[in-house]
């Protein structure tokens, strides 16, 4: 009985070694290029490898271009993988023992920031970051700040026009604008305790304002805020297809999707806050080489100028023209943003924010 | 023996063991949290409500579509059946847009036609998307139960003097009771650990899967993921146990081969045009959804600018990779799942060894387990060695097979139910060993079970987004998180033209499967 | 048919056989004589199809020893025994023409493509299924189903056939007709077959030798007739057949007679066989047909007769059925020449036939 209920099953295992073997097929191909990889490493004379491993926080076109001008440029490969500033982040923790990927770039450097303290990031400073303001770099020389982006308003011009102007109400200048009574659940914005951009909003005000007017300020807005989405850039669509008159986001994300052809205006209030768009090199990665060429690529004044047209973020090169249909970076009113100390009470605004607004 | 040795232990590999990690990685602090954040906890609550409501609308919808479509004679009835397969093929979240569209605040249907003013973002909103995408799951079971009752007992009531009514109260609904409950679990389970729609339609009514997925993706916080991670695990194993314990054991249905050709009795007229005009409600429904997406896809710009354009598929040309991937990955995963779907029901089918309910068990437990929960569970499980699968294709197959296991373990389980024991007797009796018999009787006869277990987790596969999303790395991304990362920059046209792509590609595999089992005079029900 | 052990192509020793908590076959032991049609028959869940389960190794006994052609075949897989078995519900491949299901064997066993059609070809026509060879098992009645099924055992060539209630699919006319040509061909065959039926009609018409089995154990091996008319026990009595039990008491042994006593009277029964002694308590087992009934004349009741009234009556064509009660008891009485007197009612006689009463030993 034994015998031969063993040879039955024998067929369950040729059958699952066959499975097995198709799918070493497509597992081997991974593996092989991540042991190349250490080899290239090793040399470190000459760089034997024409790729590059890229975590991308950054928008599906903003990186293709950049991976097709760079292979242009440099004659290497990148190969990408596009998603939220956090995922990354998150993704480069787990890594940690084997990084599997050679550069972070794109999200602010408030993500940049806690991996290089993690251990996680090669120092390096290019030698094209001369050209470039201090403010952009890390002073312990783990990050380089590559572009410039400000929060900013997102006004649905056609809702606007029928339903606010009537009532008397302006185009809104200030953030302070937005408190107007009319606004009330037409206005949407993200929730800082899931987009990161919420959270620099938040911090916006409390530097704006000063901790108590700040509150203040923030729980009057509540009252207007019909919700809270989950990601940074979720209130353009819905503004823009008409769902709500108002939003809250970055200003050339907003005035991406009004290139699109949506009739929505893109309004940079006085006082706003801004991000400095992160590049950094991933410690031990596969391809360290081409990682601090691809660094030194990025900051030139060719690159600046292409990701802006692209991107409508700012450059942070003074001599790249800022974004068509935005002011230049001299005329921006900025908020005096303490990166150090918002990364700090990160945790404590948060839960007070949750609690301010409730279950809403 | 050696075959029951590795699917115990590829179960444990790949099912136990990242749940361990996840569970067992926040510590207690983190746990303790739960309870203080209030906003988590609320998530935990909304969940739990989501789950509850849409269950109940899930299951009246889907009972009268079955209904109509098993017993009613009315016309369109091609097209409801088309209407049940539809939300299942979708991927996740993008269909949310097209509510947003037709159903919002400026929305189609509510400004334009009716002319009402309602709030969709919020629990009603996500309750009528969760309504409609989550039916069709329990319309698949009811449908089962409800044509699978003989036509006699209904005789014979009437024969006894019941009314209509008086029939469906004491006689029918009774016997398709097991699989309402049935499907009504199928779809709890499914609706609690759904987080596509809720992301984008709910608002401010959050529930515990986005704000996992929050917690990775805006903040990497993997303890307090795994939390909620977990929190959600909770109900989830609560449901799928009172489904395999409850309800699993209680048919009364019983296949004894016979013809019956006495036809369904006759439904009074206002109660069949009644039950006919609801599923026409939904499958309009449905269509205008899925029409808008279409649409949106060859749209200048999505919700405002429906001048023709192509523009929107562009981005697919230069994303060919993700969409061969997609299809390479779904293709190798469930290939993998029939196979050890099938010897595993085989094993515990038709081989007494003793630990055949464990086993039986194991092949369905995934099914307790959100994508989500699996995805997470993978990373933290196999990023170091002995298995540092972290960042290979291997990874997402392994992961997408677990996660469809129970489909097609279901289906070849169905299938070897039917094939009587003696058929395998008479094999090994003219002489075929084990061996032989499986490989002459056995495979033959699954073929349909099989195939329909493979088609059904390939379309599953392709469309799936939450035990991908952490998976994928630079070299195996997949056409779902390219959609998503499209809506997440709000290039909605172009995340529309993907997505009608991929339904397209899942459409075209089920019509190719469908065609080889017409070749062999069978067919394949979905 | 009593027969050295040796000669037994089928010999069962002792076997047992668990599911569970349920002993399904108990100690049975029972041999099958080469070349004989052996019938176990018994109700449902008695354990016949277990017992020829136990024979073709779907089951492995748990106790006991199973011999076929003298070799012991404990632990021999099924596909090793050659016991060719046609199933209740014949078990047809249905992915398989006809012709593959009839070839599935030989195929396995290595034969020449040239040998397989012929010994196939033969076998079609043998059961008449000449052009059938491409059609699938759904294409065909449930007659042909039933040929194909038998077709595929009997394709094998070997000296032992199993058959599992091989007619019960079958409509009543055709089971008779299937009945009388199964005995013909397994008899110009000569081959060894063990048949499991819970129709005794089937058994009685068919067997060399019936094994009644009932629980899981043997209640009686014997020829048809032995069955019939001497059944060991009030099982087998009350099983194969309709039979009247009546309580008696031995009164003396009066030479070639033994006379017994009972409610109604005195019974005068031939000797032969019995051992019984004056006071013990027995059964007596009266066929129907072994009572014959006439017009109570006189109202008084002789030796061997009863006097009684007609209750209840059944015409069945060839025979009529009385219902007679006979003070406290009824009695079921077969007339088989009712022309003779019509249709009775009310007050009979019934006599009983001393030679045709039967003593069931040790059941008083």
């Amino acid at each position: 009985m034994l015998n031969f209920r063993r040879k039955v099953l024998s067929l369950g295992i040729i059958l699952m070694l066959a499975i097995t073997a198709m799918l070493t097929g497509c597992g081997n191909s991974q593996e092989r290029s991540a042991n190349t990889a250490p080899a290239a490493n090793q040399e470190q004379t000459k760089p034997a490898s024409k790729k590059l491993v890229v975590y991308a926080a950054l928008n599906e076109d903003d990186i293709v271009q950049i991976q097709k001008k760079f292979k242009e440029d440099k004659g290497i490969d990148i190969e990408f993988l596009r998603f939220g500033a956090g995922e990354a982040s998150a993704r480069l923790l787990a890594e940690k023992a084997s990084p599997k990927a050679d550069i972070f770039v794109g999200g602010s450097v408030e993500f940049h920031d806690p991996l290089a303290k993690e251990g996680i990031l090669e120092k390096y400073t290019s030698p094209n970051a001369k050209d470039i303001d201090k403010v952009f770099s890390d002073p312990n020389g783990y990050w380089q700040g590559w572009y410039m982006g400000v929060l900013g308003i997102v006004i649905n011009n056609d809702r606007f026009k029928k339903e606010l102007e009537p009532k008397g109400v302006s185009m809104p200048k200030t953030w302070d604008d937005l408190l107007n009574p009319a606004y009330k659940g037409l206005f949407v914005t993200s929730n800082p305790a899931t987009a990161g951009g919420a959270y620099i909003f938040v911090s916006n005000q409390l530097f704006r304002l000063g901790e108590e007017k700040g509150w203040e300020y923030l729980k009057k807005l509540h009252a207007n805020v019909h919700h809270y989405t989950p990601g940074a850039v979720d209130p353009i669509s819905l503004v823009a297809t008409g769902e709500f008159v108002a939003g809250m986001s970055w200003a050339h994300d907003i005035l991406k999707t009004a290139k699109q052809g949506y009739p929505i205006s893109v309004i940079i209030p006085e006082q706003t806050a801004f991000e400095i768009g992160g590049v950094s090199i991933i410690k031990g990665g596969p391809n360290t080489e081409n990682a601090k060429v691809f660094v030194d690529w990025l900051l030139t004044k060719p690159v600046g100028e292409m990701n802006t047209k692209l991107s409508n973020r700012y450059s942070v090169r003074k001599d790249v023209a800022p974004p068509e249909g935005m002011p230049k970076l001299e005329e921006l009113k900025l908020v005096q943003y303490d990166r150090e100390a918002a990364m700090k009470n990160k945790a404590e605004v948060i839960k007070k924010f949750s609690e301010m607004i409730g279950q809403k | 023996m050696l075959t029951i040795l590795c699917i115990v232990l590829a179960t444990f590999t790949f099912v136990l063991w990242p749940l361990i990690k996840v569970v067992t990685f926040p510590t207690i602090d983190d746990y303790m949290n739960f309870f203080r954040v209030q906003r988590w906890y609320y998530a935990g609550l909304h969940s739990l409500y989501m789950t509850f409501i849409s269950t109940i609308s899930c299951t009246i919808i889907a009972f009268i579509f079955a209904y109509t479509i098993v017993r009613l004679d009315v016309p369109f009835k091609r097209l409801f059946r088309f209407i049940t397969v539809l939300p299942i093929v979708s991927p996740p979240f993008i269909i949310a847009l097209s509510y947003i569209l037709l159903f919002g605040g400026q929305g189609i249907i509510t400004k334009h036609l009716l002319n009402i003013k309602v709030d969709i973002y919020g629990w009603q909103g996500l309750w009528l998307v969760q309504t409609i995408t989550f039916f069709p799951y329990a319309y698949a079971v009811i449908y089962g139960v409800l044509r699978a009752i003989s036509t006699n007992l209904e005789y014979a009531a009437f024969n006894l003097g019941a009314s209509p009514w008086q029939v469906f109260r004491d006689v029918i609904f009774p016997l398709c009771r097991p699989g309402v409950a049935g499907g009504a679990l199928v779809v709890a389970i499914n609706v609690l650990a759904d987080f596509g729609n809720p992301l984008l339609i709910a608002g401010n009514f959050y529930t515990l899967p986005t704000e996992a997925y929050m917690q990775i993706a805006g903040w990497y916080n993997l303890p307090t993921a795994s939390v909620l991670a977990t929190a959600l695990l909770l109900p989830a194993v609560t449901i799928f146990f009172l489904q395999r314990y409850w309800v699993g054991r209680r048919s009364y249905v019983t296949i004894t081969g016979k013809e019956i050709d006495l036809a369904f009795s006759k439904t009074p007229s206002l109660v069949k045009w009644l039950l006919f005009s609801v599923c026409l409600a939904v499958t309009t429904v449905v269509i205008l959804v899925y029409g808008v997406l279409v649409i949106g896809a060859f749209s200048q710009a999505w919700g405002y600018n429906w001048a023709l354009t192509l523009k929107n598929f562009r981005y697919m040309l230069a994303r060919f990779v993700e969409i061969y991937n997609s299809l390479k990955f779904a293709f190798l995963s469930s290939l993998l799942a029939a196979s050890f779907s099938m010897v595993l029901a085989y094993i515990v089918q038709k081989k007494q060894i003793g630990i055949n309910r464990f086993l039986d068990f194991l092949g369905i437990l995934p099914g307790a387990i959100p994508g989500l929960f699996l995805g997470i569970g993978f990373i933290m499980a196999f990023n170091e060695k002995p298995l540092a699968l972290t960042g290979t294709g291997l990874i997402i197959v392994l992961g997408l097979a677990f996660w469809n296991i129970p489909t097609c373990y279901s289906s070849s389980l169905a299938g070897l139910q039917q094939i009587g024991n003696s058929v395998e007797e008479a094999a090994l009796n003219l002489g075929a060993n084990n061996f032989r018999s499986f490989k002459d009787i056995i495979l033959p006869l699954l073929q349909v079970p099989f195939l329909s277990g493979f088609a059904v987790s390939f379309l599953r596969a392709i469309t799936n987004l939450s035990v991908v999303i952490f998976l994928v790395s630079p070299r195996t991304v997949v056409g779902t998180i390219s959609i998503l990362g499209l809506v997440q920059n709000g290039v909605w046209g172009s995340a529309a033209a993907f997505t009608v792509t991929l339904i397209t590609i899942a459409f075209v595999v089920l019509g190719i499967a469908q065609l080889i089992m017409k070749k062999t005079g069978k067919s394949l029900d979905i | 048919m009593s027969l050295n052990p040796n000669d037994a192509i089928i010999r069962i020793q002792n076997v047992t056989k668990w599911f569970g908590s349920i002993k399904a076959v108990d100690n049975v032991s029972l041999n099958v004589p080469r070349g004989s049609f052996t019938t176990l028959l018994g109700p449902s869940g008695c354990g016949k199809t277990t017992l020829m389960r136990l024979i073709a190794g779907f089951y492995e006994a748990d106790g006991g020893d199973i011999y076929i052609d003298c070799k012991r075949v404990n632990g021999v897989p099924p596909y090793k025994r050659n016991t060719p078995l046609v199933f209740q519900e014949y078990a047809l491949f249905p992915h398989m023409t006809i012709f593959e299901n009839i070839s599935y064997g030989l195929k396995l066993k290595g034969l020449s493509k040239t040998e397989i059609k012929e010994k196939v070809d033969e076998m079609l026509q043998m059961f008449s299924l000449q052009g059938m060879e491409n059609r699938f098992p759904r294409q065909l009645s449930g007659g042909q189903q039933q040929r194909v099924a038998l077709a595929r055992a009997l394709v094998m060539g070997q000296s032992i056939l199993l058959l599992d209630e091989p007619l019960s699919n079958l409509d009543a006319k055709l089971r008779v007709e299937v009945r009388g040509e199964l005995r013909e061909l397994q008899q110009r065959l000569g081959i060894t077959t063990v048949y499991v039926t819970h129709d005794q009609d089937e058994a009685l018409s068919m067997s060399d030798v019936i094994a009644v089995m009932d629980n899981g154990i043997i209640r009686q091996i014997g020829s048809p007739w032995e069955i019939y008319f001497k059944p060991r026990n009030k099982f087998v009595a009350n099983f194969v057949g309709t039979v009247n039990f009546i309580q008696a008491k031995i009164k003396e042994i009066a030479g070639s007679n033994i006379i017994a006593s009972y409610a109604g009277g005195e019974i005068s029964i031939r000797r032969e066989g019995y051992s019984v002694s004056p006071g013990q308590r027995v059964i007596l087992a009266v066929r129907p047909e072994c009572i014959s009934i006439s017009e109570n004349n006189d109202g008084v009741s002789g030796a061997n007769q009863l006097f009684g009234e007609i209750k209840k009556s059944s015409f069945l064509g060839h025979m009529i059925r009385y219902w007679v009660k006979c003070r406290e008891q009824e009695f079921i009485v077969d007339d088989f020449n009712p022309s003779r007197h019509g249709c009775m009612s009310g007050k009979v006689n019934i006599s009983f036939d001393g030679n045709k009463v039967h003593i069931l030993e040790g059941e008083g």
